[in-house]
């Protein structure tokens, strides 16, 4: 390329300055879209990779008869370091199931995540406290700090090391702190707010194998065979249990009879977990599948707009032929101006995402930043321009290299018919499919999550307060006073408290022998009035009262289960499991309490359980209007309602907790509205030019027809109909297209919608509208021109 | 110079097939001036595009220099044209985008020239023609005469041996046709061959030769 064609094609560019830069605005449009996409999943699956031992780390999980539980007994990790020596390290956790507050004399901070952990969780989770080294044989637990905690907690600069919080209130029991845990190089499934440390995480409670609350890691040995190892894991878990003596245990045993230990690895922690939900994974690849559509059709309309202005610069191609350059040569110039025009874009797009990156945070809840760019993600854009480039700038440059200059120097317009113009047709109706298939997957999706917040989940989240609490109320007496009290203020229905709350942590199941036969149910421990709290209806039978002596071996199921028993209603059954038995009492509705992509599981709730269920969930229902003065009144009352929380009043709304399950869908649903608003406008601006283009081609056929009597009715109807045919075309490949790609998303929610009819005849319709209007906006020149000085032309 | 000899060439659609050039025969020798004369459709331009090496034919021999075309691969032909060959056209053809000076200088920049004789190269020519003083106008900023002119100039500028054009006058008033007649007229003393294809008997009389066509055949020819 020398300097007289760099000149050309500046000055080519200024002089179509508003169409190249349209479409320039495009390119730049559909990368900032894929650069967007690029910093999420990056960021999405590059959590744990920093660990060097990312491939040897396996989260050790069970898979129980009604599903995968993370959970394990203390005792396993004993047993599988001493009979498996291809491990080298095996560690336990063990979360906190409530908030912590902890004081020092600048204030107060609430720990949410208060994890316990084996020292060897430090080597496997490559976990290191800022400036000192952790012994991981000491006797003595250590501590630790995220730097989060510590900032808020001991504002200041430099290390933070020793020092002392009290735990609960002002006057509770003092904590040591070690100091706190050096940043790790990347993000991390593994977080905490505060991590303590000790030799043995179970010393001094249950670590039976009637116990699973530890989460329990290994760090295998270089070259061990994870199949071979699954097995002995799940070989020493079921002898182990049957060895246990205890009673619970023999319960246990004739579960894990029928469960199987498998090895969860830590690269699919974070996106794909065996156990836990896959909406992350689901959201990566949904976005990957976006990122690609939105640059195809970015590229596309590249393409197609490129060509459609083909025919200014034929005149350069037919001299430069006639002054033998080689069309190889051509190509390559043509070639290189798109990838100059693709690099001015990406620069665009940098600025686009610059600027979008605080919404686009905000939108899915991540902190992203444009400084994450780093090396991987630059060669990734690098990949980018020139797959971009080869993909928009290959075609035009081949047809313009084309040109033939006997053609192109007579003054002749290039063909409207044949290879070029079905060419660009086809490429227009793939614009269209992708944007119809955007607006009616938004639609759909939009009908779903629509449809999970006003479909009756079985209970009312609203106007329902849940507090946060760290007293135990395992037995009814000790809530009754502060029942109470709280029904002492104003505008308070009901007060109730539980070991679960709907949109909170799932319960936990256990089996239960009915009849002989084994059903395993969801456990909710609960307190008087906690089906009014939450209005959920009874079926059957009675509800727990505080007239009832009986409450405490009395049990209430939902329909669920009474289905999986085999009644209809509760005729005084007895059922055996979590350590007691129990008489069925009363049946109530199924409730969704964990959103619509769980089944709704066989659910019993327990006024007394012998399962050691905490009832910390303190539910209060209210009456709407009162609401702000019933959490005045909470508020300066809750030190002398519940002392252990002493000042600590911390309420949430049940609605928003809930609301929390729908978060992932609604952003899907945002993201999707954002995409397809951009790939309707980047079709329509093909459309548009494609139009003009046409118009351009048949100025003089639009002429004739107007000296023999067209009107501009007409003359739309001529200039849309080929347009009109492209969309209904598209229309029809986008269809069974959507219902394949939207059945597959729907098909992760249990409760859904079924796929009606009407998006598809709306979405056909606007698409319609939309080329009739564009096609319109072009036309309006044509009509107006005097055919008289068009056929002089 | 140019040695044609039962030169055959059609042109298909999916229907049917057209007789372009039907076993023509005609020479051009160095330093000649010939006109080419014929109705609309007789082959004059088709004939001028192979001549050009801008086009194939389907059957006989041409011989550009000794060198017979139908043999000589794509870049060869545009060897042959960069060096030895120069286009005037009817319609002017100049590149919308640059400047006279710059487009009279574009053939030289594929014959890897230097700068400084780019310049005088083009500099002289544009004395030549007598639109020096234009030299950093854009083509739509001149008249028509002016502008074939400057195509004329670019022609030239490389010093070929052949010009060929195609109606160069087609477009221009009688004033003008006549600067461009005898711009050619010039070339062609000084020692370049010149093949014309003109509709106008005007023009055709400043030729030492005219070449009368019909249906693909040269029919006669007239010194």
């Amino acid at each position: 390329m020398n300097k007289l064609d760099l000149k050309i094609a500046l000055r080519a560019f200024l002089r179509g300055k508003w169409y190249n830069l349209l479409n320039i605005a495009g390119l730049a449009l559909g990368l900032a879209a894929f650069i967007f996409v690029t910093l999420y999943v990056d960021h999405e699956t590059s959590y744990d990779q920093w660990n060097k031992n990312i491939d040897r780390i396996f989260l050790v999980e069970i898979e129980l008869p009604d599903g995968p539980s993370p959970y394990t007994p203390g005792l396993l990790a004993a047993e599988i370091k001493n009979q498996c020596p291809e491990i080298e390290e095996v560690g336990r956790i063990n979360t906190a199931p409530f908030k912590i507050p902890f004081h020092t004399p600048s204030g107060t901070f609430i720990v949410n995540k208060w994890v316990g952990a084996d020292y060897s969780i430090a080597k496997i989770l490559g976990i290191k406290p800022e400036g000192f080294t952790l012994h991981p044989h000491s006797d003595v637990p250590t501590t630790l700090l995220s730097k989060s905690t510590s900032a808020a907690l001991f504002p200041g600069d430099g290390p933070m090391l020793n020092k002392t919080v009290t735990m609960m209130s002002k006057a509770g029991p003092p904590l040591s702190i070690a100091g706190t845990v050096e940043d790790r190089p990347g993000n991390s499934h593994f977080d905490f707010d505060c991590l303590a440390f000790s030799q043995d995480i179970t010393s001094g409670k249950d670590a039976s194998y009637a116990n699973r609350i530890y989460q329990t890691y290994i760090l295998v040995r270089p070259g061990t065979d994870i199949d071979i190892l699954t097995k002995k894991l799940d070989g020493i878990y079921k002898q182990a249990v049957i060895a246990d003596n205890s009673q619970l245990a023999k319960e246990t045993a004739f579960t894990a009879g029928r469960s199987t230990v498998y090895l969860d690895p830590l690269k699919n922690l974070h996106l794909k977990p065996h156990y836990g939900s896959h909406v992350n994974y689901h959201i990566v690849q949904c976005l990957i599948l976006l990122a690609i559509i939105i640059l195809v059709v970015t590229g596309v309309n590249f393409t197609n707009l490129y060509i459609a202005q083909a025919g200014r610069r034929s005149k350069e191609v037919g001299i430069k032929k006639v002054n033998g350059v080689m069309k190889r040569n051509i190509a390559m110039q043509f070639l290189l101006e798109i990838f100059v025009q693709c690099c001015i874009a990406l620069f665009i797009s940098l600025a686009i995402v610059l600027i979008g990156l605080p919404y686009f945070n905000q939108l899915l809840q991540v902190e992203l930043l444009l400084s994450g760019i780093n090396r991987e993600i630059i060669i990734q854009l690098a990949i980018t321009v020139i797959t971009l480039t080869m993909l928009a700038g290959t075609y035009p440059s081949l047809v313009m290299a084309g040109f033939k200059p006997t053609e192109v120097l007579r003054g002749n317009q290039l063909s409207t018919s044949g290879s070029l113009s079905w060419v660009r047709h086809s490429l227009t109706v793939l614009q269209f499919t992708f944007a119809i298939a955007f607006i009616i997957s938004m639609i759909l999706i939009n009908q779903q999550v629509t449809y999970m917040k006003t479909e009756d989940p079985g209970f009312k989240a609203a106007e329902v307060l849940y507090i946060d609490n760290l007293m135990l109320f395992n037995s009814p007496g000790t809530f009754e006073p502060v029942r109470s009290q709280i029904k002492l203020i104003n505008g308070v229905k009901n007060v109730t408290v539980a070991s679960n709350i709907p949109g909170g942590i799932a319960p936990a199941s256990h089996e239960y022998i009915i009849r002989d036969k084994a059903v395993a149910m969801h456990t909710i421990s609960v307190d008087y009035e906690y089906f009014e709290t939450l209005n959920i209806e009874k079926v059957h039978g009675s509800l727990f009262h505080p007239s009832s002596p009986a409450d405490s071996v009395n049990a209430v199921i939902n329909e669920t289960a009474a289905r999986a028993i085999g009644i209809t209603n509760p005729a005084d059954l007895s059922v055996r499991g979590c350590g007691g038995s129990y008489k069925i009492i009363g049946i109530v509705k199924d409730v969704k309490a964990y959103g619509f992509e769980e089944k709704i599981q066989p659910t019993i709730y327990l006024m007394k359980d012998h399962c050691g269920l905490a009832k910390t969930q303190i539910m209060i229902s209210a009456d709407g209007t009162a609401i702000r003065a019933v959490l005045k009144s909470l508020s300066s009352r809750w030190k002398d309602i519940n002392k252990l929380d002493g000042d600590n009043f911390n309420y949430h709304f049940l609605d928003d907790l809930y609301g929390q399950l729908f978060v992932k869908q609604e952003q899907l649903r945002t993201v999707l509205i954002f995409f397809s608003g951009l790939a309707i406008a980047i079709a329509s601006l093909g459309l548009f030019s494609s139009a003009a283009h046409s118009i351009r081609l048949r100025t003089k056929e639009i002429a004739i027809r107007k000296v023999f009597g067209a009107n501009a009715g007409d003359l739309i109807i001529l200039i849309s109909k080929p347009f009109l045919r492209i969309v209904i075309i598209a229309n029809l490949i986008a269809w069974p297209l959507t219902v394949i790609i939207v059945g597959k998303w729907l098909e992760s929610f249990v409760y859904r919608i079924s796929i009606a009819v009407m998006p598809f005849i709306i979405t056909m319709i606007v698409s319609l509208v939309i080329v009739i209007l564009t096609v319109s906006l072009q036309i309006s020149n044509a009509v107006r021109f005097k055919p008289a000085q068009k056929l002089r032309e | 110079m140019i040695k044609i000899a039962k030169l055959q060439k059609y042109y298909r659609t999916d229907e049917i097939e057209t007789v372009a050039l039907n076993n023509l025969n005609m020479q051009v020798k160095d330093g000649e001036f010939v006109a080419v004369m014929g109705p609309s459709g007789c082959g004059k331009s088709t004939l001028l595009n192979i001549v050009g090496l801008l086009d194939d034919f389907d059957a006989g021999s041409y011989l550009f220099n000794d060198i017979e075309v139908l043999e000589s691969n794509e870049r060869k032909r545009s060897e042959l044209r960069k060096h030895h060959i120069g286009f005037v056209f009817q319609n002017f053809n100049l590149i919308e985008e640059l400047t006279v000076f710059e487009n009279v200088e574009l053939p030289l920049t594929y014959l890897k020239l230097s700068k400084a004789e780019r310049k005088r190269r083009v500099e002289e020519v544009l004395t030549k023609v007598q639109i020096i003083h234009r030299r950093n106008h854009f083509p739509q900023q001149l008249s028509g005469g002016q502008q074939q002119r400057v195509a004329v100039a670019r022609a030239v500028v490389n010093n070929p041996k052949l010009i060929l054009a195609d109606e160069p006058t087609g477009n221009l008033d009688s004033n003008n046709s006549r600067d461009v007649m005898n711009l050619l007229t010039e070339l062609n003393e000084a020692g370049t061959t010149i093949v014309m294809v003109t509709h106008s008997e005007n023009d055709a009389r400043y030729a030492d030769r005219v070449l009368h066509m019909l249906d693909g055949q040269v029919i006669m020819s007239m010194s």
